[in-house]
């Protein structure tokens, strides 16, 4: 896949590919997958621990300085990314959700319905975050860090 | 209730493909459940459930709206529809109206009239979809506390590479009412103070906190036989009766969960300078665990209250006249000792949609005798204090 630059905005991107899944035993995963992060940062030294990316995807602290976007209830890519980093089902996300909007605390992640719309909105958004498919062509100029274990 | 639920079922509907997002601006979202009840005993009602099928004690409607003023300032408004005797507190249902301002990433503040965030699911009690039960229990939030507020709230968040944490402190005042064991009384409260710590490490939550506020009765029985034991000269009795002081109230909890399963525990503390509230310690745990879309879970909890304690001042036996007095007297007390029951409910809840959820759900109830316990019973001489709720309930968010 072909991901156009858009203005001078890639020259300060830093897709920061985190984690490679190997997928464990369990009822929510039948297959292998392999999912990326993304991150539009300027901070090139920038690494975040794997409860970092679940505070800023459930309106943690983080929530506010990053972008967090979801791809559609049921697609494969947030099943896993909801097995693997949230730990949670898409079930008791979503209770979770009534919960922090219905108290005014915090708002859910938006939603964009396909990865190629994920990345334009990455592009143009400075510290928007998301998960996308391993095997996805990336610019070459990216970096890639593994996820930090804090 | 039944008629207004109903219509507003049909007016979404109608309304079909109606786009929430009128524009970034504004947002438009709500919440609503339908609960069936039935309480297996006869001339006895328990949190508004008698032995026959009744939907109006827990059904309602949530509305709310938010408007983004700017990057640092919304106001939000909700209502809630339900039948009076949820809303007795306020007849208005306007259950928050607010301006909220986030001067940083890691501050917010809200000004206005806010739902009490006294323990872990005061604030969003109406809000069934957002946990696992259809009565959350009854030891915690069914005790003599109000829904809300009129004050500011500040939420501090911060985190490390390992956990996120957030510390609340609220301050406001309160008029509304108060029902205490089968006391109804005006309540005032001011300098209403609440601290809320809340960490989070991986799938684990703690949350600790703590309240205070001045509190004042408004109970017209009371107040007259507060003055009337003073006229007499019976004072140490009339300062039992006083209707003035300060309420505290302490709070700890435990949230684990993951794909699996799920645990938690909860545990307040209430104590006041009234004589006629006591002090009461509450609990709850729950462990529940998932199928898929299906959630099964099962919940112990129980109270222990400690009942205020009378002065045997007023002479018996000496006359009618102080007898009667020293009768009116004992059964305040009586009258307004807390609710304490010891429960086992076992439910189950399935996610139908990602917006909508089917529950159903048993409870054992078990009073302690001496003592009122949720039941409201016309024959109190043969009913031993024991009994079962069946609920059948229907969430949605939208």
């Amino acid at each position: 896949m072909y991901i156009k630059p858009v203005k001078s905005t890639l020259q300060k991107i830093s897709l920061f590919l985190f984690f490679n899944f190997v997928v464990m035993t369990n009822s929510y995963a039948t297959e292998s997958s392999n999912i990326v992060l993304v991150i539009n940062s300027s901070e090139l030294t920038n690494s975040l621990t794997k409860q970092q990316v679940r505070n800023i995807y459930m309106g943690g602290a983080l929530s506010q300085k990053y972008l967090p976007v979801h791809l559609p209830v049921g697609d494969p890519l947030r099943v896993d990314f909801n097995t693997y980093i949230i730990g949670l089902t898409e079930s008791r996300i979503q209770s979770y959700w009534a919960q922090m909007k219905f108290t005014g605390r915090s708002k859910p992640p938006i939603v964009k319905a396909t990865v190629d719309e994920v990345l334009q909105y990455i592009i143009e958004h400075e510290n928007a975050i998301a998960y996308i498919p391993e095997n996805i062509t990336l610019p070459i100029s990216l970096a890639v860090l593994s996820l930090s274990k804090g | 209730m039944k008629s207004k639920i109903a219509l507003f079922l049909s007016f979404f509907c109608a309304c079909g493909q109606f786009n929430a997002h009128a524009n970034d601006a504004i947002e438009f979202s709500g919440y609503a459940r339908i609960i069936a009840g039935y309480f297996d005993q006869e001339n006895v009602e328990y949190d508004g459930y008698d032995n026959s099928i009744n939907f109006s004690p827990d059904s309602l409607i949530g509305l709310q709206l938010d408007y983004e003023l700017n990057e640092y300032f919304a106001l939000t408004g909700q209502v809630k529809l339900t039948d009076s005797r949820v809303s007795e507190d306020d007849s208005s249902g306007l259950e928050w109206l607010y301006l909220t301002y986030q001067p940083t990433d890691n501050i917010q503040m809200k000004l206005g009239k806010l739902r009490t965030p006294f323990f872990a699911m005061s604030d969003f009690s109406d809000v069934g979809f957002a946990y696992p039960w259809i009565n959350l229990p009854q030891q915690v939030y069914n005790t003599y506390l109000f829904d809300t507020f009129n004050g500011i709230d500040v939420i501090y968040k911060f985190s490390g590479k390992n956990f996120d944490a957030s510390i609340e402190s609220y301050y406001g005042y309160k008029n509304g009412v108060t029902e205490v064991g089968n006391i109804k009384s005006g309540l005032e409260v001011d300098n209403l103070v609440g601290v809320i710590g809340k960490l989070n490490v991986s799938n684990l939550e703690f949350r600790a906190a703590k309240y205070s506020g001045d509190a004042s009765l408004d109970f017209s029985d009371l107040k007259e036989m507060e003055f009337q034991l003073r006229e007499l000269g019976f004072t140490q009795s009339a300062d039992t009766l006083s209707t003035k002081g300060q309420a505290e109230a302490e709070q700890l909890s435990i949230l684990f969960d993951n794909l699996n399963y799920f645990f938690r525990a909860e545990w307040i503390r209430i104590t006041t300078d009234f004589e006629v509230i006591p002090s009461a310690d509450n609990y709850y745990l729950t462990g529940g665990f998932n199928l898929g879309a299906i959630t099964y879970h099962l919940t112990y909890g129980n109270s222990d209250v400690t009942s205020g304690s009378t002065i045997n001042e007023i002479p018996t036996g000496v006359s009618d006249d102080l007898d009667k007095l020293n009768n009116a007297y004992q059964e305040i007390f009586r009258s307004s000792t807390p609710d304490e029951l010891e429960s086992w409910t076992l439910g189950v809840r399935w996610d139908v949609r990602t917006n909508i959820a089917l529950k159903a759900e048993v409870s054992t109830l078990k009073g302690n005798d001496g003592v009122n316990s949720f039941f409201s019973s016309s024959d109190s001489q043969n009913f031993d204090k024991k009994g079962n709720l069946y609920l059948l309930g229907l969430e949605w968010v939208f």
